[in-house]
């Protein structure tokens, strides 16, 4: 028991320390790398508290794949003019940073108080949680979270898919009548294990997420962590030469981009018919279909907002 | 009592993010700042509720998962913002609400209406008519 608290104590010094070198950090590109490691740390939280499903999408999302773009965004600034990458001028000094300590402080205290309430107030005697788990049984699904994300709160995730798609096309227009710029790619230092790196690399995540699709019903695992895997694998190949940015999107890329859309969309009209409720559960196959759609989706989407540009063609070499 | 260890790390990465949210001016360092206290908020989401059978509650966990997709989409179009904020004015900082000067130009647009020559640090002095 002492050590369990021990281990608690680690992490939770572990992620406040991480957390503060991420706000104090000199240098921005050091920032983001505590950043990556803070998502490590999260994801390690995550497992330690039972959370498998958390573990694996910080491990893939928010240590992955947020790092690859905050990177990616500095490497653009510093394209553009290294002198002022990081420049932000003067902070706040004096009073006005007092009163930053102030708020923080505050708000910290806030927060605090709010959870430690929440904990001492006695638990409802059926929270949703519970009822979950006991119609579980009836969808024949072995993974609580998924069914909470496909067969009770179905409406969550195709608005969630919604929003995916909306920040893709978001930071499209944002981005289309910039100067289109492509990074700078690992590729061009000559870098000679890193092609068979990538070759070794890619099939895994592939395979990874295939398996993380398939198991998602019954096991940790799911379209959400498949998909940010495979995003991981278009971040490689991207950075190998082996997917190239272009400034043209072809009709597979889109069809891939609004596939999970849509494919929450159909089962949202095809239970209506027959008199049950729009997104009722049609059995697994209906959500393999969905789940498969949403995977690509996820995987195209974030690729596509790391390339920053509107479509990815296959490199050269 | 590990619930209440790891409640009070999450209310300091969120007192540290509000502080990093509040004293930068770079963009990015706002949003490191801002995911850090998604971070906390979700620390706390799956913490409190009472775990069943040993493992944290499903509904919150399916809206931390929900969370931390979103939260990913919504950085990357932020830092495409940014991107094209520092191609345009050539640096990436906004003036911080803890600026004297962002101060004295609310003030003044407060008692003189607002007036797009006069908000925040350069003030113009220029009469309309």
């Amino acid at each position: 028991m002492s050590a369990q608290l021990l281990v608690d104590m680690l992490l939770g010094t572990l992620l406040a320390g991480l957390a503060g070198a991420v706000a104090f950090g000199r240098h921005l590109f050091r920032s983001i790398v505590f950043y990556v490691a803070f998502g490590l740390a999260m994801a390690v939280v995550w497992a330690r508290l039972g959370a498998p499903d958390l573990a694996l999408a910080d491990a893939a999302i928010g240590a992955g794949l947020t790092g690859a773009l905050m990177l990616v965004a500095f490497r653009r600034l510093v394209e553009i003019d290294p002198e002022r990458a990081e420049d932000e001028g003067t902070r706040p000094t004096g009073a006005a940073a007092w009163i930053a300590v102030a708020v923080a402080v505050l708000v910290a205290a806030l927060v605090a108080i709010v959870g430690l309430t929440a904990l001492s107030i006695e638990p409802a005697p059926l929270p949703a949680g519970v009822l979950v788990m006991n119609a579980l049984d009836e969808t024949g699904l072995g993974n609580p979270i998924t069914a909470v994300l496909l067969v009770f709160r179905g409406f969550d995730t195709l608005i969630e898919m919604v929003v995916l798609l909306t920040a893709l096309v978001a930071a499209r227009v944002v981005t289309s009548d910039a100067p289109h710029r492509s990074f700078t790619l690992v590729a061009e230092f000559d870098l000679p294990l890193v092609r068979t790196l990538v070759a070794v690399v890619v099939p895994l995540a592939v395979l990874v997420a295939l398996h993380l699709l398939w198991v998602g019903a019954d096991d940790p695992g799911g379209a959400f962590q498949a998909g940010s895997v495979l995003a991981g694998a278009g971040v490689a190949l991207m950075l190998s030469g082996t997917l190239v940015p272009t400034a043209r999107s072809r009709a597979p890329m889109r069809l891939a981009a609004v596939a999970g859309v849509a494919a929450l969309s159909v089962l949202l009209v095809v239970p209506m018919p027959d008199g049950r409720p729009p997104l009722a559960f049609l059995g697994r196959g209906s959500l393999l279909f969905a789940e498969a759609a949403m995977m690509v989706s996820i995987a195209v989407t974030l690729s596509l907002l790391f390339a920053g540009a509107p479509g990815l063609r296959r490199g050269l070499q | 009592m590990s619930a209440a260890i790891l409640v009070f790390a999450a209310a300091a990465i969120f007192g540290i993010g509000a502080y990093g949210l509040l004293i930068s001016r770079h963009v990015m360092r706002k949003l490191l700042a801002l995911n850090l206290m998604l971070s906390a908020v979700f620390l706390l989401l799956i913490v409190v509720p009472a775990p069943i059978g040993g493992q944290p509650d499903p509904v919150p966990q399916a809206l931390v998962l929900t969370g931390i997709v979103i939260a990913v989409s919504t950085t990357a179009f932020a830092l495409a913002l940014m991107v094209r904020l520092f191609g345009k004015q050539g640096h990436a900082s906004i003036p911080s609400d803890l600026d004297p000067r962002v101060w004295r130009g609310r003030w003044r647009n407060s008692r003189d209406g607002p007036d797009p020559e006069r908000n925040g640090a350069g003030a113009a002095s220029g009469d309309k008519p």
